[in-house]
């Protein structure tokens, strides 16, 4: 070398491209380039969206989110069940009809896994858990939000049979009173991960708390499962139920 | 390219002075193209453009813009003459009969031109890539009735009665509706309607409405299917468009941090069969044609495609969704003529140095241990054999004058060498991998000659570069072990006559999915008006595949025997396949092989498929001319240009962990402009169209 200080590259802010669903919101006008001044310049201008903006998206999408849920849930996976289940054999068809009427008529219970997987990924992300806030809370209450709006309105006993440590917490979102309690499979963000399918809640007598009864199959990989609260008559999602269950 | 374009672009002022050494005369690697005897354009192999290389046409389209700002006309001045859409493109299938036919399809205008900024919504989202593959299966099944069928009785409003819906079910039988796949999916969408009341009928009722869809349009629609073998296309098309909205529902890709990475280590074939799709179309055309895009066959072994279903799944969604303009683009010229000579001229005037004749031989890393603590390796030299020295010491001057356009001879100019006379006697192959041959070795040192390195070779060519590297760092290990790559073949056709006179009536089309050795051709008759001829040819054809690995000797001769192969393989497959879809080049005797015209002018070439010497072919068997695969499992081992393991080191080409990860021309300029945000950290990674992609 003639003396002159090598160069060095400068550190990279990320090395993987962002593939999280979390780009659904990004508007196109993004991907257009930037008039920079010099340099380096753009780098930090391109932060995410305006918080404020991007909670409203977020509050818009999981209350719509809900809403399918809601209808979905009472019609489309009740009666997917119902035909794949043993009263009808999918082998009285065979062949291409058989295989697409099935897809037709079960694409209501994927769009609610596929809700529900949406759902997940929101309960994950602290931004993301705020702009649900927001579509929960009451405009005028939602520029001043109480410090108490995200406790419990709702008491639950919780029971749960695992062979590991697994910490379990029920949220209700504001204003939940008493009300009959129902839930489906919690699930990880990890498609690949197995839900945690034996939960549900159990009335032990009039009066009492509901009680949250979850069973951990011995084999079940660690990792954080969730899902949702829902009033067993109507439907409505009420709130949330996170297990973390250790590796 | 796209790096040097990126690193020297007006905002930097001047900070990053681009040297680029290349290997022979010309630029482009595996796109480059030069001009032969009557200025004919020879190609490595059949290039388009797709409509959703949002970046590279981007970038061109600056630099057509840049290069204009001098106010001199010349041809080609907009890009848009550069580029005709594409839309008409077919797959090849055989029939019942075991005769071929091509199933073609012209593809609608997409809203605006690639390279254009984006305005409406954004695309690059599954929910996006959902309504758009629902919308494609509504056309598809729209398709399918217009072959016929009557119109099925709208039953939107029709009141949800027992009795009202056994009678849709029975006179959707009776008047042969179901006997069409759209009426067996308006019978599925009442069949809906009745599950989604059902608390309101007996679950006899339902069972009842599902044997009668189930029993009576099945048999209907296999009987209509086996005597139809454009219906049974669309069906197989029908039913991977099904099996992919499946798959990518159950697998939770919308919400997966993974996106379509979490599948990319199962085949596509095994992903889509999981969700569904009969074995019958995962044989189809459609699945062949596919993988015939993708170069999809390990070793060019056509018994064993192998493509990666994240890797295929993000290039169809965004190939048959995203597309602007047409979904394909084909140049007006070469290759090199239309990219490489303007950029060429673009960034010789910014002030990048090219260094022809420059073959990298070894990128040295410095000693390890005398790296300091918390030092990260780097590079300390390049060794650079010099194929030919330019008479004078200048610059060599590559670019010839076409009919008024800047091109790439398919020969280097020995006029302008040390020793040209000599050379050319030589028979020096400046563009082979084996022809070892050099006139002396340059070695470059970091601080004196260079600071920061980008290797944008073919990632063939990784192993035979960098052996300190691989030497050190089983990532790079793996990651020459894991991306893999294939040997191509092309060859190209100059007819004396129309394809219209040989039986072949489609405009322009691209054709994909025909019969091994070559399953990709393409008619290129617009490229006739861009040649010299002094008696114009009827048609351009250019035709490309893989080619099986063979073994060696790996020596000078290597090239020349690959290229004999693919003159053997052209000229039996002339003989044996094309008269198929061109009856008319074929007479009593096989291929009419004095259709082929001939540049030089003479009948010295004789009648036979002696002819066949008259045409332009090749083997890319070169290292870095190799075609990168999307293996399933084999994206994880990819390389960022971004990763900064080697301090002054990064990597460029469409073999790198760009996001887009199949090879591509827009991945190779992803990546280029990834390269240069790790040097420069401009452009931003949010300015990389399509980076950021589930």
């Amino acid at each position: 070398m003639n003396g002159r200080p090598r160069l060095h590259r400068p550190e990279p802010e990320r090395t993987e491209p962002l593939r999280h669903w979390s780009t659904l919101y990004r508007t196109s006008e993004s991907w257009n380039p930037r008039d920079t001044g010099g340099a380096g310049d753009g780098a930090a201008d391109a932060a995410s969206p305006p918080s404020d903006a991007w909670s409203d998206v977020v509050a818009d999408g999981v209350a719509v989110g809900y809403r399918v849920i809601e209808e979905q849930i009472r019609q489309g996976q009740r009666v997917a069940e119902q035909i794949s289940g043993a009263s009808y054999g999918p082998a009285a068809m065979s062949g291409d009809v058989r295989e697409a009427s099935e897809r037709l008529v079960r694409f209501s219970a994927d769009l609610v896994a596929l809700w529900m997987d949406f759902v997940n990924s929101t309960l994950a992300n602290g931004d993301l858990l705020r702009g649900l806030a927001a579509a929960w809370t009451p405009p005028a209450a939602a520029a001043a939000p109480s410090p108490t709006s995200y406790g419990a309105a709702t008491a639950v006993a919780i029971e749960v049979q695992s062979a590991r440590p697994v910490r379990v917490s029920v949220e209700f979102k504001p204003g939940v009173g008493a009300r009959p309690l129902a839930t489906h499979a919690l699930r990880a963000l990890a498609a690949d991960l197995p839900p945690l399918d034996d939960v549900a809640f159990v009335a032990e007598r009039d009066g009492a708390a509901p009680v949250l009864r979850l069973r951990v199959p011995d084999g079940q990989p660690g990792g954080v499962y969730s899902g949702v609260v829902l009033d067993a008559q109507s439907g409505e999602p009420l709130g949330t139920i996170t297990a973390r269950l250790s590796a | 390219m796209a790096t040097a374009f990126e690193l020297t672009r007006p905002e930097h002022h001047g900070r990053y002075h681009v040297t680029v050494y290349v290997p022979g005369w010309r630029l482009g690697g595996k796109g480059a193209s030069g001009r032969g005897p009557a200025g004919r354009i020879e190609e490595h192999g059949f290039h388009v453009w797709l409509g959703f290389y949002e970046n590279a046409f981007a970038l061109l389209r600056q630099c057509y813009a840049e290069r204009n700002r001098d106010g001199r006309p010349r041809r080609f001045a907009d890009w848009r003459e550069a580029f005709i859409p594409s839309p008409h493109i077919g797959l090849a299938d055989r029939n019942a009969d075991g005769s071929w036919a091509a199933f073609m399809a012209e593809f609608p205008v997409g809203d605006g031109l690639p390279g254009d900024p984006l305005s409406a919504g954004n695309p690059y989202t599954v929910t996006a890539y959902l309504w758009r593959t629902a919308a494609l299966l509504r056309t598809l099944l729209q398709a399918v009735q217009a072959r016929g069928a009557a119109p099925a009785p709208d039953s939107a409003d029709r009141p949800l009665s027992v009795a009202a819906l056994l009678d849709a079910i029975t006179r959707l039988l009776r008047y042969g509706a179901l006997a069409t796949l759209a009426g067996m999916i308006e019978a599925a969408a009442l069949l809906e309607r009745v599950a989604g009341a059902q608390s309101r009928f007996p679950d006899s009722v339902l069972l009842s409405l599902l044997d009668a869809i189930g029993g009576g349009a099945r048999r209907q629609l296999e009987e209509l299917t086996e005597r139809d073998d454009e219906l049974r296309r669309l069906w197989e098309v029908i039913d991977i468009v099904l099996a992919t909205m499946r798959g990518i529902i159950r697998d939770g890709l919308a919400s997966d941090p993974r996106g379509f990475d979490a599948i990319d280590d199962v085949d596509c074939r095994d992903w889509l069969r999981q969700h569904g799709a009969a074995p019958r179309s995962l044989d189809s055309t459609f699945v062949r044609g596919l993988h015939a895009l993708a170069f999809a066959h390990i070793d060019g072994d056509f018994a064993r495609p192998s493509l990666a279903a994240g890797a295929a799944l993000r290039g169809s969604l965004r190939m048959f969704f995203t597309y602007r303009g047409a979904l394909f683009w084909k140049m007006q010229a070469g290759m090199g003529d239309v990219v490489f000579a303007p950029f060429y001229e673009v960034l010789r005037r910014r002030g990048v140095s090219f260094r022809f004749f420059h073959r990298v031989e070894q990128l040295r890393l410095a000693d390890a241990a005398a790296l300091a603590p918390g030092e990260r390796p780097y590079v300390t030299a390049l060794e650079i054999d010099v194929q030919a020295e330019v008479r004078g010491g200048g610059e060599y001057q590559p670019l010839v004058d076409v009919q008024g356009l800047p091109c790439w001879p398919s020969r280097p100019d020995y006029a302008q060498l040390v020793d040209g006379d000599r050379l050319a006697r030589e028979g020096r192959d400046f563009e082979s991998f084996w022809d070892r041959r050099r006139e002396t070795r340059r070695t470059l040192r970091v601080g004196e000659d260079f600071d920061f390195v980008v290797l944008a070779v073919g990632v063939g060519a990784v192993p035979h570069l960098c052996a300190d590297i691989l030497a050190r760092d089983q990532r790079w290990r793996d990651m020459v072990a894991h991306v893999r790559t294939t040997a191509t073949q092309a060859f190209q056709l100059w007819l004396r006559e129309p394809l219209s006179a040989l039986g072949w009536q489609q405009p322009l089309a691209s054709l994909s999915g025909f019969a091994q050795p070559f399953d990709t051709w393409a008619d290129m008759a617009h490229l006739i008006p861009e040649e010299t001829w002094c008696e114009a040819p009827g048609a351009i054809v250019y035709f490309c595949s893989v080619l099986p690995e063979a073994p060696g000797p790996f020596d000078e001769h290597y090239q020349a025997r690959r290229d004999a192969e693919v003159r053997d393989n052209a000229v039996r497959f002339l003989q044996r396949d094309m008269r198929h879809f061109w009856p008319g080049a074929v007479g009593a005797s096989g291929f009419r092989w004095e259709l082929l015209a001939d540049p030089s002018g003479t009948a010295a070439n004789g009648a036979g498929p002696e002819r066949f010497a008259t045409q332009f072919w090749k083997a890319n068997v070169n290292p870095s001319d190799r075609y990168t695969l999307a293996l399933p499992g084999s994206a994880r081992y990819r390389i960022s240009p971004l990763d900064n393991s080697y301090d002054n080191l990064t990597v460029a080409g469409d073999w790198t962990n760009c996001g887009h990860n199949t090879g591509c021309v827009e991945s190779a300029v992803i990546s280029g402009r990834l390269a240069a945000h790790a040097i420069a950290q401009s452009p931003p990674l949010e300015d990389i169209i399509g980076y950021d992609h589930p």
